[in-house]
Parts: C-alpha cells; sequence; structure tokens
C-alpha cells in the first residue's frame, strides 16, 4: 500500500512538473508553432496508439481498422462543434465526449457480431469497416463529402492533448490493473482458459474493442479541432496501419512502448525533412532496422516505470509486497453438498457416435476415475460437461438443476471447473495473476470502481491477493508468487492449473490427465494434494488418467469407456478383475 | 601520394562550402514552398517547384529584387493535411520565410490557408481550384483559373464549336476536384440550353468504366465532359472505343499528360478537347521565352503547366515585394491585391475573392501532342 501511494506521488509530480515546464516553454515562445504542431500531432497518436494497442495488444485480436473509429470521431466531434457551436471554446469538452460516444457505438455495432468469431475475423471486418466509413463519408452530404470538411474551429491546444494523453494512459494503467483488466489479458493469453475460468470472454472482447474505438474517437476529435480541415482520404487503410506500426513497435501490450512509439514515429518525419527528398525511404529503412533488431518491439510487453527507475537510481531495493490478510471474508465459500448427474449422455460427430448413452453421478467429496483406451471418449465427457460440445442427447444436471446449453463461464460460475489435457496457462502472467484471474466472478469490483481505484477495488484485491496466496501456499508454490508461469518446471505448472481451477470455488472439479508426464516422485505429491484438495476444500473430483498407480490409489468408484460405451463401473478392485476391462484396456 | 589526395578532398570540400555560401547571405529574401515533392500527387509537386525555381533563377540572375536575392525554401507535404500543416509551421518559424507559394492541391491548401489567415503571412498558390483556398482570405491568391469557370467554358466550347446539344458527364464522386468540374459543366449546359442525358459516377483508382460508357452511349451523347485526372481519363477513352461509343471527349486541366499514359495516342487526336491554364505552343513572347528559358534548365520542355501557374505565382509574389519596397506583410498583400501584370499564362488580375482573371486555352492532340485550338475568354 505504502509502495502504490509512493508510485502515485512520483507519477504525479513528474506530471505537474512536464506540463509546467512545457507552459513555461510555450509563454517564452521555446516552443513555437512548428514544434507545438510535431507536439499535438505526436500526442494525438499517442491516443490513438495506446488506444489501438488496448485492442491488439492487450485483448490480442488484430484490428485493422482503428483510422475509421478515428474519422467517426472526428467527424462527430467536428460536427457538433460547427451545428451546435456558437462558443466553441466552452462546447470543446462535450464535442470531443461526442466524438468517442459516437465511435464507440460504431465500436459496438462492429464488435457485437465479430468479437463472437474467433481468430481472423476481427481483422478482416475491421478492415472492411475502416474503408465503408471512409467511403460513406465521402459519399454523404452532412459530412462534406470528398470536398472535405472545412471551418472546424481550432480550438485543439495543449492543454487538451496533454490531459488527454494523461487520462488514457492513466486509464489503461488502472482499468488494465484491476479485475477486468486481468480478464481481457486472460483472453489474450488463452482464450478458452479464460471461459474455463469463468471469464465471460464475448462480453470482455466487446468491452475492450468498444473502449478502444470511445478514446480513438476522442483522439479524432482532437484531430479535427487541431488541422481545421477533415479530408476523408486522411482515414485510409494505411492510417490504420501506421497506429499498427506503432503498437507493433513499441512492443504489443506494452503501453509505455505504445507511448513512446506513437511520439518516435510520429516526429521522426519531421527530424527527417533535412534528408529531403529521401526522409520518406530513411523513415522506412528505419523502420525496418527496428523491427529487425528488437521483433518484439522496443519494450516487449514491458512497462516503463519511473518509480522503478528512480528506485535503481538510488540503489533501493523495491519493498516487497506483503500485505495483511484480513479476516473479512467478502468471496463466499460454498460447502453446500454437490451432486452431478449424467444421464443417457452423447454426442454424433457426423454419423460418427463419439459417445452413446453414458450415465455418470457423482456424489459430494467423491473422488471418481475416468479410465479408458486411447480415443473412448474420456475427453468427450469432460467437454460435454462443460459445454465446449453440445450433447446431441440426454441430461446433465448439477444439484438438480439442467446445465446442457449453458455458456462455459456459466458453467464454471455454477461449479464445475476444469484442467485441460494438455496444459492451458496464461503464460505471459504472473503466478499470482493467473490464481486472480480465477477470482473474477467473486468480485465485483465495476470497471468505473476499478478505473478510479474506489475502496472496492483496494478490498477486494487484498482479498484476491490473500486467498489467492493462501492457495498457492496450500500447493507449496507460494514462493513463485511473482514469476512468470511460463517459467515454471512441468510438474508446478499442472499444479497451478489446479489451483487456479479451483480458485473459482468449484463444486465438481474435472482434471484432464493430471500426471501426464510427470514423475513417480511428482505423481506420489499429485496423489496427495489432490486428496488435500478433496478433504480441504470439500470438492468432488473427477479425473481421467492413465497412471494405474494413481488411478487405483486414489479414486473410490471408475468408469470405463471404450468406443464409446461404459463398459464397467465400480470400485478399483471391481474394475482391476472385470475380464471386459483387462481385454479392452488394462491387459492381462 | 596518399597526402596529396587527402589534401586534394579538402579542396573539394572546401569548393563545394564556397560554392554553397551565397545562399548565405544576410540580405536574402527567403520564401518558402510547399508542395507535395514524394508522394502520390508527387508529379504536381515537381512541376510547381519547377516552374518557381526557374523564376527565381532568372530573377536573381537580373540582380533580384532591388538588390537582394531571394532563396527558396522548399518543404515537402506528401499532399497530407498534416505534414503541410508542420511544413508550413516550419517555414513561418524556423525558417522565417516572408511568404509562401503553395500549396498544391487543395487539401493541403485549405488546411493551411487558416493558419495562414491567422499570422496574416502573404501566401499564394499556383495549382489549387478549390473555392474555398481563397474565399474570405484575404491575404491567400492564385494563379490558376477555378474548377467552375474552365468546366462552364467548355460547355460553352462545345455549343461554339460542335453545336452540341446531347451532352454527358463521368465523373468520379470520391474526388473533390471532379466533383466540382461535373457540377458546374452540368450547370452552365443546363444554362445554355443543352440536354445532360447522362451523368454517370465512377470512382478514381477504378480501371473499369465499361458500365457507366456502356450506358452513355445508349443516350447517344454528341459530346462527354470526362471530369477526371488523366490515369482515369486515359481509360474511360480507351474503353469508350471499346464500347461504340463515338463523341468528342472534353475535359478540364488535370487531363495534361494524358498522351503519356494512354494505350493508343490515335484515340486522342482531334477527339479530346480541354481547357487548360497555359499553351506551350501559344506564340506570344512570353511563352515562347518560358519555354526555352525552361528547356535551358530541366532540358526538357515543361509537361505539366503547373510549371507556367507557379512561374506566374513566383512573378506576382516578387513584383509585390518589389512594388512594396519592403517584405512586411501587410504591404506585400496590399500590392499583389493590386496585381496588374502579364505572365506567361497571360494577363492577370484579381478579383474580391483574390482569384485570377484570365483566360482559358482550350487544347487539343495532333500527332500525340498537346496542341493550341482557341482561347476562350471568361
Amino acid at each position: 500500500m505504502k509502495k502504490k501511494v509512493r508510485s502515485y506521488i512520483i507519477n504525479i509530480v513528474a506530471l505537474v512538473l512536464l506540463y509546467s515546464l512545457a507552459m513555461y516553454l510555450i509563454g517564452n515562445g521555446t516552443i513555437g508553432r512548428y514544434y507545438m504542431g510535431i507536439i499535438l500531432t505526436a500526442g494525438i497518436s499517442v491516443v490513438m496508439a495506446v488506444s489501438l494497442n488496448l485492442t491488439t495488444g492487450i485483448l490480442g485480436q488484430l484490428a485493422l481498422g482503428h483510422a475509421g473509429f478515428m474519422a467517426v470521431g472526428a467527424y462527430a466531434a467536428a460536427l457538433f462543434t460547427i451545428h451546435i457551436g456558437t462558443e466553441p471554446q466552452a462546447i470543446f469538452p462535450i464535442s470531443l465526449l461526442v466524438g468517442g460516444l459516437v465511435a464507440a457505438v460504431f465500436g459496438l455495432v462492429i464488435g457485437v457480431p465479430a468479437l463472437r468469431l474467433k481468430g481472423d475475423y476481427l481483422a478482416i471486418i475491421t478492415l472492411g469497416f475502416g474503408e465503408v466509413i471512409r467511403i460513406l463519408i465521402t459519399n454523404l452530404e452532412f459530412t462534406g463529402g470528398a470536398r472535405t470538411l472545412r471551418g472546424i474551429p481550432r480550438v485543439t491546444t495543449f492543454s487538451y492533448v496533454f490531459v488527454m494523453v494523461v487520462l488514457v494512459v492513466a486509464v489503461m494503467f488502472t482499468l488494465g490493473r484491476s479485475r477486468h483488466g486481468r480478464a481481457i489479458l486472460s483472453i489474450r493469453e488463452d482464450e478458452v482458459a479464460a471461459e474455463a475460468s469463468g471469464i465471460p470472454t464475448t462480453y470482455y472482447k466487446i468491452f475492450a474493442f468498444t473502449l478502444s474505438a470511445f478514446f480513438a474517437g476522442m483522439a479524432g476529435g482532437l484531430f479535427a479541432h487541431y488541422v481545421g480541415v477533415l479530408d476523408p482520404k486522411n482515414f485510409g487503410f494505411i492510417r490504420s496501419i501506421d497506429y499498427l506500426v506503432m503498437v507493433v513497435l513499441g512492443g504489443m501490450g506494452s503501453i509505455t512502448g505504445a507511448v513512446g512509439a506513437a511520439i518516435v514515429l510520429t516526429a521522426l518525419p519531421e527530424l527527417l525533412r533535412g534528408f529531403s527528398d529521401y526522409r520518406m525511404l530513411v523513415y522506412s529503412v528505419m523502420l525496418i532496422l527496428m523491427m529487425l533488431f528488437r521483433p518484439s518491439g522496443l519494450l516487449g510487453t514491458k512497462e516503463f516505470s519511473l518509480t522503478a527507475l528512480i528506485d535503481w537510481v538510488l540503489r533501493r531495493k523495491p519493498e516487497a509486497e506483503i500485505e495483511a490478510v484480513e479476516a473479512e471474508q467478502v468471496f463466499a465459500t460454498r460447502h453446500k453438498p454437490a451432486l452431478l448427474e449424467a444421464r443417457d449422455l452423447g454426442i454424433q460427430f457426423g454419423g460418427l457416435k463419439a459417445l452413446d448413452s453414458f450415465e455418470l453421478t457423482i456424489e459430494p467429496g467423491e473422488i471418481v476415475g475416468l479410465i479408458g483406451p486411447n480415443g473412448a471418449g474420456k475427453t468427450t465427457v469432460f467437454n460435454l460437461l462443460t459445454n465446449v460440445y453440445v450433447p446431441t442427447f440426454g441430461s446433465i444436471e448439477l444439484e438438480g438443476k439442467s446445465v446442457v446449453g449453458l455458456p462455459t463461464h456459466e458453467i464454471t460460475q455454477v461449479g464445475i471447473a476444469r484442467t485441460f489435457q494438455n496444459i492451458r496457462l496464461f503464460k505471459n502472467l504472473s503466478v499470482l495473476d493467473n490464481v486472480k484471474i480465477a477470482y473474477h466472478n467473486q468480485m465485483q469490483t465495476t470497471p468505473v470502481e476499478g478505473t478510479f481505484r474506489l475502496p472496492r477495488h483496494w478490498r477486494e484485491e487484498r482479498l484476491a491477493n490473500a486467498r489467492a496466496r493462501e492457495l498457492l501456499h496450500v500447493f507449496g508454490m507460494g514462493e513463485m508468487a511473482a514469476k512468470d508461469a511460463k517459467n515454471l518446471p512441468y510438474g508446478q505448472q499442472r499444479k497451478l492449473e489446479i489451483a487456479r481451477a479451483l480458485a473459482t470455488n468449484p463444486k465438481l472439479l474435472l482434471l484432464d490427465e493430471p500426471a501426464a508426464g510427470m514423475n513417480p516422485t511428482e505423481t506420489q505429491e499429485l496423489m496427495d494434494t489432490i486428496r488435500l484438495i478433496r478433504d480441504s476444500f470439500g470438492v468432488a473430483i473427477l479425473l481421467i488418467e492413465h497412471d494405474m498407480r494413481l488411478v487405483m490409489g486414489i479414486c473410490e468408484r471408475l468408469v470405463v469407456l471404450d468406443y464409446g460405451q461404459i463398459i464397467a463401473t465400480g470400485t478399483p478392485d471391481e474394475v482391476r478383475s472385470n475380464p471386459k476391462v483387462i481385454g479392452a484396456y488394462l491387459g492381462a | 601520394m596518399k597526402n596529396r589526395k587527402f589534401f586534394a578532398i579538402i579542396i573539394a570540400v572546401a569548393l563545394t562550402i564556397t560554392m554553397l555560401a551565397p545562399a548565405a547571405l544576410a540580405d536574402t529574401i527567403k520564401i518558402g514552398g510547399l508542395a507535395p515533392l514524394t508522394g502520390p500527387v508527387a508529379q504536381y509537386g515537381i512541376a510547381v517547384q519547377e516552374g518557381v525555381d526557374l523564376y527565381i533563377e532568372l530573377l536573381n540572375a537580373r540582380g533580384g529584387i532591388n538588390g537582394s536575392l531571394v532563396e527558396m525554401v522548399w518543404e515537402d507535404e506528401r499532399g497530407d493535411v498534416t505534414e503541410a500543416v508542420n511544413a508550413f509551421n516550419k517555414l513561418v518559424e524556423q525558417d522565417k520565410v516572408v511568404a509562401i507559394i503553395g500549396s498544391v492541391t487543395s487539401g493541403p491548401s485549405l488546411a493551411v490557408g487558416d493558419q495562414a489567415v491567422e499570422i496574416g503571412i502573404p501566401i499564394i498558390t499556383a495549382s489549387s481550384t478549390a473555392f474555398d483556398v481563397t474565399y474570405n482570405k484575404p491575404n491567400y491568391f492564385r494563379t490558376c483559373f477555378l474548377d467552375p469557370f474552365q468546366a462552364s467554358t467548355m460547355a460553352n466550347f462545345a455549343r461554339d464549336e460542335f453545336g452540341a446539344q446531347k451532352v454527358a458527364v463521368i465523373y468520379d464522386n470520391s474526388n473533390d476536384y471532379s466533383l466540382g468540374l461535373a457540377e458546374s459543366f452540368r450547370a452552365q449546359a443546363e444554362a445554355n440550353g443543352q440536354d445532360v442525358v447522362a451523368y454517370e459516377a465512377g470512382a478514381g483508382g477504378n480501371v473499369d468504366f465499361k458500365a457507366q460508357l456502356t450506358n452513355i452511349a445508349a443516350q447517344e451523347p454528341e459530346v462527354l465532359y470526362v471530369a477526371f485526372y488523366y490515369t482515369e481519363a486515359a481509360l474511360v477513352v480507351a474503353q469508350a472505343a471499346e464500347v461504340g461509343l463515338d463523341v468528342k471527349f472534353l475535359g478540364g486541366d488535370g487531363i495534361s499528360g494524358i498522351e503519356n499514359v494512354i494505350s493508343d495516342v490515335a484515340l486522342l487526336e482531334n477527339s479530346f478537347f480541354y481547357s487548360d491554364h497555359f499553351a506551350s505552343d501559344a506564340t506570344t513572347e512570353a511563352v515562347v521565352d518560358f519555354i526555352a528559358d525552361f528547356t535551358a534548365k530541366y532540358g526538357r520542355a515543361p509537361t505539366i503547366v503547373f510549371s507556367a501557374t507557379a512561374y506566374d505565382a513566383a512573378l506576382v509574389l516578387c513584383e509585390a515585394i518589389e512594388a512594396a519596397g519592403a517584405t512586411d506583410f501587410d504591404a506585400v498583400v496590399e500590392a499583389m491585391k493590386n496585381t496588374n501584370t502579364e505572365g506567361v499564362t497571360g494577363k492577370l488580375t484579381f478579383d474580391e475573392n483574390n482569384n485570377p482573371t484570365k483566360s482559358a486555352f482550350i487544347m487539343t492532340f495532333v500527332d500525340g501532342n498537346q496542341t493550341f485550338v482557341k482561347q476562350q475568354d471568361p
């Protein structure tokens, strides 16, 4: 807490100093028209790059039409000022807001259909959107068309641009480090795992995309009131690419990287004026060199921190982030009895019945094993239970309520958590954040509370930190909280995935081959952990496993699958001696 | 031996520096040049630069303005409004120029116009034809005529020369210049009692206009006004032949250069007529001298008329500075308003909106060369 306050003070003091210095230099004429023009353009580029970074760097979705949102915002704000304003100075902030809101509405309209799709669709749709906007503006009467929109009051000042840049960057940091920011990051890292951790991924994709459009719209408003003339040609595909280049060059996902790259790339063509005809060539060559030598961008995913810099200069060791665990419990722990009932469950892929007449009942606190040869349909059962696949027939009920057709994240919310056969961690996030993401649904901080750091944000963050640490401690991983998940040894990664699943507070935990790739010592450790989970968290467990020592050692009941059919159920001893099971799976 | 070589290099460098030195004379008058010298419209920017540089070179050879040499400071704006504003600010503030010639295309000219009015610097464009560029901007002038003017001139030309009753128009609805021409042509044709039988839009950058041309052919017009720049116009002419559209083609100043890009120059022979600011084969003394000087400096004749209007822009500005006897903004602007001179593009005065009052030259093609037809007075 002390560390955070110190950091706030350092940054605020630095901003005030920077602003005062700039105002002083403007006042005495050192910064004249020319430099001011470059500074304003650079500031607008910063807002554009940072907002695009939200979609492309943080959310991890490629967007190729960011200039389209800028155009919408620019024209909306400019038209608002022209038609409403007798006092353009006075209504300028409202114009900017109008620009942002109109762009956000467009973002929502584009985002809702586009973001439901996966992969490159968003890139294609935003590419199309950018062009549609440009052509619409060119052909509409009220936008001035190709004749350009003229006579926009030129009221953009240094102060407006400065405040806007600070605002956007601050929101990116505060929102980005709240539960909402973590949710957005988790989508970039692994959408399937995010959904399985209870994150409504579609909602957060649209949220991030719309916010990104909102800021681009405001940047457009600043631009319109700076140049005074809007030409649709200025908002073409190339301009979108310019901003994308800034994000890529700065380092995808790095906010300070985007800020730096936006400033450098805006100022560079001006600095190169001395090269006259060759300056765009020099600019392009420099761009290529930068990408060759820093393929992950100038800052990668790292952030520049003034506080850390000061600490480094003063040789001060950063204070360890030790926070008192409070007794107060905001997240309710469930200990209600769990009961899963799957009846006559089956799924057909084309003509192939991957699973047929599957029956399963799990009592509260039970450990059940699902075994069978490869391709028997074990993972299919998991995918049906978590609604990754929709069953062709049959029913699944948790505590008497059907869960068929619920989105995966809602299934996680009602109490079924899972791990994956091939580990799916949020690799580039810290171990602690991996667990904290799974607390998402147990926290109530709204985006506004998160952005402005209202008390609930702090209270919930403190609690989430404490509980995540406690959970990691139970798994013997307390020391590794700050490490990136990708740097953990294999066995630890498996454990972290289980810890993350547990953090969603499940009634039933599905483990898909938890011991795969583990050595005998690690497997032994895992068996202890699984028992511990059941005993101390009161969670029922369904696990798929090929390691018979583990299965026979901890499962109270087994279900054996072969060719999508149950061929045996019973205690480990019963199953072990069942001739069908020996024939199909265990071998003589 | 090695030392000698080194010595030679030193001398060469020193000589180069000495040769550059006159540019730094204390009593030079600095004039800013703002043009797209790179990028998609660089062709026009370079033509303007060549025309201006030629005038300034000749002027300095004659002894400059009242003994002061004139130095041009050129800045590239790539046809982009933001870059134009940056370049404008640099010229005004860093280079401390006393006046500006530019910009070349309408968007950048409009963007710097607001800034120029703020500080009152004399500024003159040789090529921006959009009405708003000089409208309500007391210190912004131009030496090219306006789009409405040249389009309506062509409607009159179609009536006078061909007695055309049925006229058609093809234009680019995404382009300001094209829209302006098309609308003015239509308005004048209707005022003349001519029948506008087709008014078809096609986007600039397209390569296929056959659909529009087929529609136009169905209406059997006598003339087709092609409100395009030369690249698309060349396609239109070639494709008109393919769809069997047999008309006289008319166009604006953007047609100049079409003879270099069209697939078959024969298609233009006495069939394409366009209005221009200047005819290089006119026989007045001013034009003959201009062509000779230009060819001497650049090793070829000017291909784009903006070289001539730019020459005149530099002429108007420098004569105004001379008449004002000073370089303070207001005095020069006042002198420019009172311009009454004869440039290479003819007699030139300014109206109340700082637009030139001048004649248009009607051109066609003979043997693949631009050929002067007649002078159409306003």
